[in-house]
């Protein structure tokens, strides 16, 4: 045994994955090689305090932000959950559809009641696709905007998060085709979704309160 | 199934704030000091640490008790710290040939490097000044006791790349506690002792 085998070895020596005959062999090393003993110590003594680290207290604010942003989640529709989620993306559909020219628009929204039945994989692509839905009809809403109302200071701020969001619902899209069935990704891009129909939401309310930009809806 | 950790979910289910407070005290600490290892920032473990119960909350539907209620909370924190370490383009099978170099210009010496009494807190800093990649693999193996199979799984590389990466982090860390020992605020009282 060699100070360089000592070195390729010494993680599992500390770690005690040897086995018995490479035990042996170290230990034979060890004693006649006083910088290598050094380096067993000390990784030894390493491992060994790193184990005894252990909780660490939060501040207390974090729980009350905890708190704070349950509160706000209860008192928005419930939102947590595939069905909470279903009568998120329902709810906004409705939402928009409350905007004065936008009732000739938009189909009929989904009922969150038509998710509740179903698996879990499939209650998600029933979210996904609600969203989606309302995405696309409130877009076909802002797209009748001219160009140079979009571009004024109001819109600007709502362009730039459409446009993050855009990159993380591109971002959770492609990691879910590698691994279509991971919970916490198909969360990201459903919370993604919401955000977007949102700030869709707000974009078509500011450009509804100017209605000059806007053909008016066919009878 | 752990009935016992059932029944609290249900009832943080039911909106129960005294069960998901209760629930918060207890995993609290230890989810606190994973993230704040992992992220090596207290601050981005405090947001993260809120994403975690938040998150928490809203997925308790889907809490079977196929494990306890600590263990799928590691999971969710797990995967939390992850993709907050992504987020910033963090890679955790990123390469660290830096650390490698250094490996090869490591000083030999008969003389023991690491105190025999280290420091928490010098612990803890050093922790923190490790790469992420290593970091995070040092902390999920040699603070948390998983196992090599283990935190590939967790991290999503493989086993030798886990080996590598805590083979890294310890060397980077005997540099670091060497050099703070033979320095002139070595001397200063150790309030805080991890042995």
């Amino acid at each position: 045994m060699t100070c360089d085998d000592i070195a390729l070895l010494a993680d599992e020596y500390v770690d005690g994955t040897c086995d018995q005959g490479t035990i042996a062999a170290i230990g034979d090393h060890l004693d006649g090689c006083a910088e290598c003993r050094a380096l067993a110590g000390d990784l030894s003594r390493l491992r060994s305090a790193a184990k005894t680290l252990g909780p660490i207290a939060p501040p207390a604010h974090v729980w009350a932000n905890i708190e704070a942003r349950l509160h706000g989640d209860a008192a928005s529709a419930s939102r947590g959950g595939w069905r909470g989620l279903l009568a998120a993306a329902a709810a906004f559909a409705l939402l928009a559809a409350g905007l004065s020219w936008l009732g000739t628009h938009l189909p009929p929204a989904a009922s969150p009641v038509e998710g509740a039945a179903l698996a879990p994989g499939d209650q998600f692509q029933l979210a996904e696709a609600v969203y989606q839905s309302a995405i696309e009809d409130l877009e076909s809403i802002t797209a009748q905007a001219d160009a140079p109302v979009l571009a004024e200071p109001a819109f600007a701020a709502l362009q730039a998060g459409l446009v993050d969001l855009d990159a993380a619902i591109d971002e959770a899209r492609g990691r879910l085709s590698a691994a279509p069935d991971d919970e916490l990704t198909q969360e990201n891009l459903l919370t993604a979704l919401d955000s977007k129909v949102l700030l869709l939401r707000d974009t078509v309310a500011l450009l509804d309160q100017n209605g000059a930009y806007f053909e008016e809806p066919n009878p | 199934v752990h009935e016992a950790d059932l029944e609290v979910a249900r009832r943080c289910r039911e909106g129960d704030p005294a069960a998901f407070e209760a629930l918060y005290r207890a995993h609290a600490g230890r989810l606190y000091g994973l993230v704040s290892r992992m992220l090596g920032s207290a601050a981005e473990a405090e947001d993260v640490l809120q994403e975690i119960f938040v998150s928490a909350h809203r997925k308790m539907a889907g809490f079977r008790g196929e494990s306890s209620l600590g263990t799928w909370l590691y999971r969710i924190a797990i995967n939390q710290c992850l993709d907050y370490l992504r987020s910033r383009g963090v890679r955790m099978s990123r390469a660290t040939e830096s650390l490698d170099q250094e490996d090869a210009h490591e000083p030999v010496s008969a003389e023991p490097a690491v105190p025999v009494a280290i420091s928490r807190i010098d612990l803890e800093r050093a922790i923190a000044q490790l790469p992420e990649g290593c970091r995070a693999a040092f902390v999920l193996h040699d603070v948390e006791g998983l196992d090599h199979r283990e935190v590939a799984e967790a991290l999503g590389i493989s086993e030798g790349t886990s080996k590598s990466q805590v083979h890294k982090a310890r060397h980077r860390l005997r540099r670091l506690l060497g050099a703070r020992s033979r320095s002139p605020h070595a001397a200063r009282p150790q309030l805080v002792r991890a042995l």
